[in-house]
């Protein structure tokens, strides 16, 4: 074979890695972005949350036990699951269900792992975003990190039953424990394919997750803190 | 004499014509790289995926912006595409974006999802792994079930949920704020992808990218970084610093030799007559390079150039030897002078033809090289050499005619005076000098260790290059030079091979010597394999009392288990064929992986993702090797051995020739044939051992080098030698000298290191050679006159 005019080494160093790259942009950018419109995130959003985080119990090791119920369109009845969770700042989320089946699985900084009997079985890696968004909002959710839940959505919300716009009379009842609750609309379109919203509710802990899924399909989590 | 003059007019009118057009055309002369890379020995197979690698990415750049703030980062990415977008030079921007890439994914595979099982799946339900159903329950039952209960029907068992994650690359940025984007611990990164819709080596178009870049870096806010990645950033970079270097280095050699002639013959006339053979030679050079070579490299000029400067040798020994002193018979016989001005001409015409012989062999050593660029580069200084020496030969007989050229004469008297107290090597104290020098050079060169690192053919800045690497590690890019290359009798075939490949692959990703892989089988599994998973899930999960049944049994999910069985039944066997792969968009993903078919056979490329270590490359060679038609590449220890190789033969190569050198000068000089072969060997070994003194690294390119100073070296010693040191000659080989320094002494500046070295070797070099030729020539009257002549 005539071997003149071949190109270097040097040029494989781009192709391998920007062929991937752009390969990869390319297919998650098909379309040109159409953002929706942010509304403009107005001071009573803010207060509302820094109200909340007022209120709520906030440490570092958070524990207690969940009911879930997995709402699917094609099935009578929705899945029913209970278990105890763990959330430490170090650690991460563990979850882990005893009922219908035994099954702990860890939310961390890197990924989620599965574990059957003290067998790792499962593990997937934070550099896979669709899936590793579920472990991450669960995590922000249950500590009550607002900043990382707004990179992701747009939150709305009421206090003590009131809507944004008359929540000036938390200052008044300090201390009481009034319930709150927060809308999280998706920003990215990505998130926007599954996700309608989900809401979230609480007094001095949070009580409720709902995700409600583009399909009418809704997972509803309920908390009840150590 | 005339005929000769004509010829050589209507050739050289020929060439300026030729050039004119060429240039006028607006030829570009080729910047790239590449052109300095060796061609190694290479497979068919390795040579089709270095192409196929190539071509698909010579038009990308790729810009990350740095930020610790969030929503500034986002304000100056839109800034910056926009200002790309608005220069109309790219064909393709994407930064924002918004459709999902798992969803496409999905929609493409979803009839075919019971032929396709990752490996881990396919291990488990082949061994019946009992804790199968529990997992998927897990799972089915944590929040991870808004992943997955959707598609309880179709994949109860999360197995297609399963191969999406194995198989589907990860890409650590993700979108936000319609941007993709990376966070870190400190920073945000905002990915701009484009393609540049011009040629990347074109030079006009290369300046107007670069300064759109510059522009639109230019606007970021200050605490906004810019890392950018791409071939066009490094081929930019290389011709800037070529026209640079063409420009500083060809200039300042033309103006000081053209300084050095005027102190020496102070004569207009004798200048341009001296300096004639180079522009001559250049242009002869350039044009038959044009005719032969499909593109001119910069860094060819940028050498050939300055390596022409060699050629006012033959003027100038042409000039010294036409001087009357020398030629007293002539003395008074002006009307005579043309006959003389030949007669000159027949006197130099053999240390002029040895001296041109002996340059155009060590080119052609050069030639040898299997560096395409340094081919190039000898092949344009052979050719202005012997360009400059046919002007000598056919033109100055003729244009010297007229009337002889008067000589600076205060110099030939001071050159006279520093002649005689040269010292000589017949006396004992320069004979016990030497030895021990010669002794110490050679101990010295002993120990000298080649370098043959791939960085010496680097001539991109280590900035380019580390922000590179720092842009690669973020987009979690395959490892650039390592990768395996298949052959298959058939698609098949090679699908198969890749699937036996991977599991080993599987193997090491398991130990932790290899990170991942990419490969085409996981997209486009073989159709042996597209079918066997169709039949292990028939066995198996939707087998009667099979994990199906039990999932629904553990679940409480009975209501599942008849539709589930009927989704399996309603969905036939559908074999995903290459071309319905290479038909969908989310193919381009794996464009550069597969080859496809050449001469009969097909290939395909396997990258890897975080080698871990030497002793894991090691052991991905000895599992290529294990394989049939399966070849492990790793382009940096090749080009590595390349060198090495090619420095060993070099040096072989090197001694070969003082060898072939000595036996010709020899028929010529008889027993003194050492007088002239000494100089240049021994310069040779004094540069060596300067250089492994200062700490530089010996390379091949030092090696070849030193072939030239063997050319050189050995044109001033004959030519000293054949004129019995006459003053004129040493006038001529000291002007020479100087001139050669100026034109290689300058490149020695170069930054590019190919340059440099051959700069700093011959640099040093002729100065050795200069400082040592008169020693060894055989010292006879014009010596003994100089010591008589008051001063």
């Amino acid at each position: 074979m005539k071997t003149s005019g071949r190109p270097g080494w040097k040029h494989i160093l781009y192709s391998l890695s920007l062929s991937l790259v752009i390969a990869n942009i390319f297919i998650v950018a098909k379309s040109h972005s159409d953002t929706p419109n942010q509304p403009d995130k107005n001071h009573t959003t803010n207060a509302l949350l820094s109200a909340i985080i007022e209120q709520v119990t906030i440490s570092d090791k958070i524990e207690g036990s969940f009911e879930q119920r997995k709402y699917i369109h094609i099935l009578p009845q929705p899945l029913l699951s209970k278990g105890v969770f763990q959330l430490d700042k170090k650690t991460g989320l563990v979850w882990q269900i005893n009922t219908p089946v035994s099954s702990r699985i860890v939310f961390d900084s890197a990924g989620i792992h599965q574990h059957q009997k003290g067998q790792a079985v499962w593990e997937i890696s934070n550099d896979r975003p669709g899936v590793a968004m579920i472990g991450e909002l669960m995590r922000a959710a249950l500590s009550y990190d607002w900043p990382l839940l707004e990179n992701y959505f747009f939150i709305n919300g009421s206090i003590n039953g009131s809507s944004n716009s008359s929540i000036s009379d938390v200052s008044e009842t300090q201390g009481g424990k009034q319930q709150w609750a927060l809308t999280l609309t998706p920003k990215e379109t990505t998130l926007q394919k599954t996700i309608k919203h989900i809401s979230l509710t609480g007094e001095q802990t949070l009580t409720s997750l709902t995700l409600f899924e583009v399909n009418n399909d809704r997972t509803e989590i309920t908390f009840d803190m150590l | 004499m005339k005929l000769r003059f004509y010829c050589w007019s209507i050739l050289v009118l020929a060439c300026a014509i030729y050039l004119s057009i060429s240039l006028f055309r607006g030829y570009h002369f080729d910047s790239s790289i590449m052109a300095l890379l060796p061609e190694s020995e290479q497979s068919p197979a390795e040579v089709l995926a270095t192409q196929h690698l190539v071509n698909a990415s010579d038009r990308r750049l790729i810009f990350l912006l740095r930020d610790s703030d969030k929503p500034r980062s986002a304000l100056a990415a839109k800034a910056f595409a926009e200002t790309l977008n608005d220069s109309q030079l790219f064909s393709n921007i994407q930064g924002q974006s918004s459709a999902s890439a798992t969803a496409s994914w999905q929609a493409f595979y979803q009839a075919r999802r019971y032929q396709l099982l990752s490996g881990n799946s396919r291990q488990r339900l082949q061994s019946n792994d009992p804790t199968l159903v529990d997992d998927s329950l897990g799972r089915l039952f944590s929040p991870l079930a808004s992943l997955v209960a959707g598609q309880l029907l179709d994949d109860p068992l999360q197995l297609f949920f399963q191969w999406q994650l194995a198989v589907i690359p990860a890409f650590p940025f993700t979108l936000e704020d319609g941007w993709l984007t990376r966070t870190d611990d400190e920073h945000h990164y905002r990915l701009i992808a484009t393609e540049i819709s011009g040629n990347p080596y074109d030079i006009i178009y290369q300046k107007q990218v670069m300064s759109t870049l510059a522009k639109a870096e230019a606007a970021l806010p200050p605490e906004t970084t810019l890392l950018s990645s791409g071939l066009m950033l490094h081929a930019a970079h290389g011709a800037k610093q070529a026209i640079g270097e063409i420009s500083t280095i060809g200039i300042g050699s033309a103006l000081g030799i053209l300084l050095l002639l005027f102190a020496c013959f102070r004569q207009l006339r004798a200048v341009v007559i001296a300096f004639l053979p180079i522009v001559v030679g250049c242009s002869f050079a350039l044009a038959c390079s044009l005719f032969l070579f499909d593109s001119v490299h910069l860094i060819t000029l940028a050498f050939g150039a300055g390596l022409v400067g060699v050629a006012i040798d033959y003027s100038l020994h042409f000039l010294c030897a036409h001087n009357p002193e020398d030629v007293p018979e002539n003395k008074n016989a002006e009307n005579k002078s043309q006959h003389q001005a030949s007669s000159v001409l027949r006197s130099i015409l053999p240390s002029l033809s040895m001296g041109l012989a002996s340059s155009v062999l060590a080119y052609a050593a050069q030639g040898m090289a299997p560096f395409p660029g340094l081919r190039q580069m000898a092949a344009f200084s052979a050719l202005g050499l012997i360009g400059a020496w046919l002007t000598v030969v056919c033109w100055l007989p003729v244009l010297q005619a007229s009337k002889p050229i008067a000589f600076n004469t205060a110099l030939i008297h001071q050159l006279k005076s520093w002649q005689s107290r040269w010292p000589n090597i017949e006396s004992l104290w320069l004979k016990i000098t030497l030895a021990t020098l010669t002794l110490s050079f050679a101990t010295l060169v002993y120990t000298i260790e080649g370098n043959d690192d791939i960085r010496l053919l680097q001539t991109s800045p280590p900035e380019l290059l580390s922000e590179d690497i720092a842009v690669q590690q973020l987009l979690g890019a395959a490892s650039p030079a390592r990768y395996l290359v298949l052959e298959g009798g058939s698609v098949e075939a090679l699908l198969q091979r890749e699937e036996v490949l991977t599991e080993k692959l599987d193997n090491a990703i398991n130990v932790g010597q290899i990170a991942n892989y990419m490969s085409t089988s996981q997209f486009l599994p073989s159709q042996q394999r597209q079918q066997s998973n169709h039949s292990l899930l028939e066995k198996t999960v939707y087998a009667p009392l099979g994990q199906l049944h039990q999932l629904a049994l553990r679940g409480q999910l009975t209501g599942i288990e008849a539709p589930a069985q009927q989704a399996f039944k309603d969905t036939p066997l559908n074999i995903l064929q290459l071309n319905d792969w290479l038909d969908t968009t989310m193919s381009e993903l794996t464009t550069h992986l597969w080859i496809g078919e050449y001469q009969g056979h097909y290939y395909s490329l396997i990258t890897l993702f975080g080698i871990k270590d030497t002793e894991a490359i090691a052991q991905l060679d000895q599992l290529a090797q294990t394989l049939k038609g399966v070849e492990f590449v790793d382009r940096i220890a090749d080009i590595s051995l390349l060198l090495a190789n090619y420095r060993q033969q070099l040096t072989q190569w090197l001694v070969l020739a003082y060898g072939l050198v000595l036996t010709l000068t020899t028929l010529r000089y008889g027993r003194q044939a050492w007088r002239v072969v000494s100089a240049p060997a021994l310069a040779s070994l004094a540069v060596l051992s300067l250089l492994q003194l200062s700490g530089s690294p010996i390379t091949v390119f030092h090696g070849l080098a030193l072939l030239l100073v063997l050319g050189i070296g050995l044109d001033a010693s004959i030519f000293l030698q054949d004129s019995d040191n006459s003053p004129y000659t040493w006038l001529a080989v000291t002007l020479s000298s100087l001139t050669t320094l100026l034109a290689f002494g300058l490149l020695a500046l170069s930054s590019t290191p190919v340059l440099h070295y051959f700069g700093v070797t011959v640099l040093l070099g002729i100065i050795c050679v200069w400082l040592l030729a008169p020693c060894f020539v055989t010292r006879q009257t014009p010596c003994q006159k100089g010591v008589n002549t008051p001063l």
